[in-house]
C-alpha cells in the first residue's frame, strides 16, 4: 500500500508518490544506485553496468543498500506491511553478513575494530 | 545517538592517485552543495519537524549523506596519495597542498571553507522539504559536472553512485511534502506553519 494518489494544486510542489511495483536485483540494485527502476535517471551515458567482484564486503553492501532504500521508502509509506516483511527478511540476512565479515556484532572483538583495514584504505 | 560502521556504503577502488580531480571532487566534502553541508542540513532542520514521518526521512537521509562524505574523503584519500612534490605542483594541488598536506579537509574547490551560510534550518515544514529539494539537484549537478570531468572508471563509479542517491533523495523529500499537505487546511496551505503554529 502506498501513499494514495492526491493532484498537483497551484501554489505547491509537485511530486507524485512512487508505487512500489518493481526492484532490481540485489547485483543491480548497487551499482544503478537505486532499488526501483522507475527512479534510475543517469546523466548522459554515464552509468555503470557491471556488477561488483563479489566478495564478503560487496555482498554485506549489497544487502544493506537493499535494506536502506526500503527503510527510506518505509519512513514514507508506514503501512506498507509487504515491504515490511521484505525489510526484514534483508535486516536478517544483513546481520548475518555483517558478523561475518565486520566480526560478531553482539561480541567486541579488539582486532576487527582497530586492525582490520579501515574504509578509506586500499588493502595493499 | 550515532553508529559507526567500518563500511563503505559503496566500495572506492582507485589505482591510480591524480590530484587534480582530488581538487575539484573534494568540493562534495566542504562545498556548499556537498554532503556534509546535506547531512548538516538534515540532522538540523529534523528538530523542529512536527510530524513523525519528516523526523525519519530528515535522519535517515542526514545520516546516509555522513556516508557519503565518507566517501568523497575516501576518494580524495585515494587520489592524493603517495605523491611527489612535483606531480604536486603540475596538478594545480599546491594551495590545498599548502595548507594541508594530503589530509582531507572541508572546503569547496574554490579553497573556501565549509561554511553554514550554504544551508538554511528555516523552522517552516514547507520551506525546509523546498529547500532539501534544491540541495538534493544542485548535488546532482554538481556530481553531473564532477563526471564531465573524469574519465577514470574507478572514479566515476562511485560518483555514479553518489549521483543517482541525490534523485532518489528528490523523490523522498517530495513524498515528504505530500504527506504535509495532508494535514494542512485545504483552503490554504500556507495559514499557519505546523512546525511553529498550534493549529
Amino acid at each position: 500500500m502506498s501513499h494514495k494518489h492526491q493532484d498537483a494544486i497551484l501554489a505547491y510542489p509537485y511530486v507524485p508518490a512512487q508505487k512500489f511495483t518493481m526492484r532490481y536485483s540485489d547485483d543491480d540494485a548497487i551499482i544503478r544506485g537505486t532499488l526501483f527502476p522507475e527512479l534510475d535517471l543517469p546523466f548522459g551515458c554515464f552509468e555503470n553496468s557491471k556488477h561488483l567482484p563479489s566478495t564478503p564486503m560487496t555482498e554485506l553492501m549489497k544487502l544493506d543498500f537493499v535494506c536502506l532504500e526500503l527503510k527510506l521508502y518505509l519512513d514514507v509509506n508506514p503501512n506498507d506491511t509487504n515491504t515490511l516483511a521484505l525489510y526484514r527478511d534483508y535486516q536478517r540476512r544483513s546481520e548475518e553478513a555483517k558478523n561475518k565479515t565486520l566480526g560478531s556484532q553482539a561480541q567486541f572483538n579488539y582486532n576487527n575494530w582497530v586492525y582490520d583495514p579501515w574504509s578509506w584504505e586500499l588493502e595493499d | 545517538m550515532f553508529v559507526y560502521e567500518k563500511k563503505l556504503q559503496y566500495p572506492v577502488k582507485i589505482k591510480n592517485p591524480n590530484p587534480a580531480l582530488a581538487k575539484f571532487i573534494l568540493t562534495q566534502f566542504g562545498g556548499p552543495d556537498g554532503e556534509l553541508a546535506a547531512s548538516i542540513r538534515y540532522l538540523s532542520q529534523r528538530f523542529s519537524m512536527p510530524y513523525p514521518e519528516l523526523k525519519a526521512v530528515l535522519t535517515d537521509i542526514g545520516t546516509e549523506e555522513l556516508g557519503h562524505l565518507e566517501m568523497i574523503g575516501t576518494i580524495v584519500y585515494q587520489l592524493t596519495r603517495n605523491l611527489t612534490v612535483d606531480e604536486i605542483k603540475a596538478s594545480g594541488y599546491q594551495d590545498y597542498f599548502v595548507d594541508h598536506t594530503t589530509a582531507i579537509y572541508p572546503a569547496a574547490a574554490s579553497g573556501t571553507p565549509w561554511n553554514a551560510v550554504g544551508i538554511q534550518s528555516k523552522g517552516d515544514v514547507i520551506a525546509d522539504l523546498v529547500e532539501d529539494m534544491a540541495a538534493e539537484q544542485k548535488a546532482r549537478v554538481t556530481y553531473d559536472n564532477i563526471l564531465r570531468m573524469v574519465d577514470d572508471p574507478d572514479v566515476r563509479d562511485p560518483i555514479i553512485f553518489l549521483r543517482e542517491r541525490e534523485i532518489v533523495h528528490f523523490q523522498r523529500f517530495g513524498e515528504c511534502l505530500e504527506i504535509t499537505r495532508d494535514r494542512l487546511n485545504k483552503k490554504n496551505l500556507y495559514a499557519i506553519n505546523p512546525a511553529f503554529d498550534k493549529s
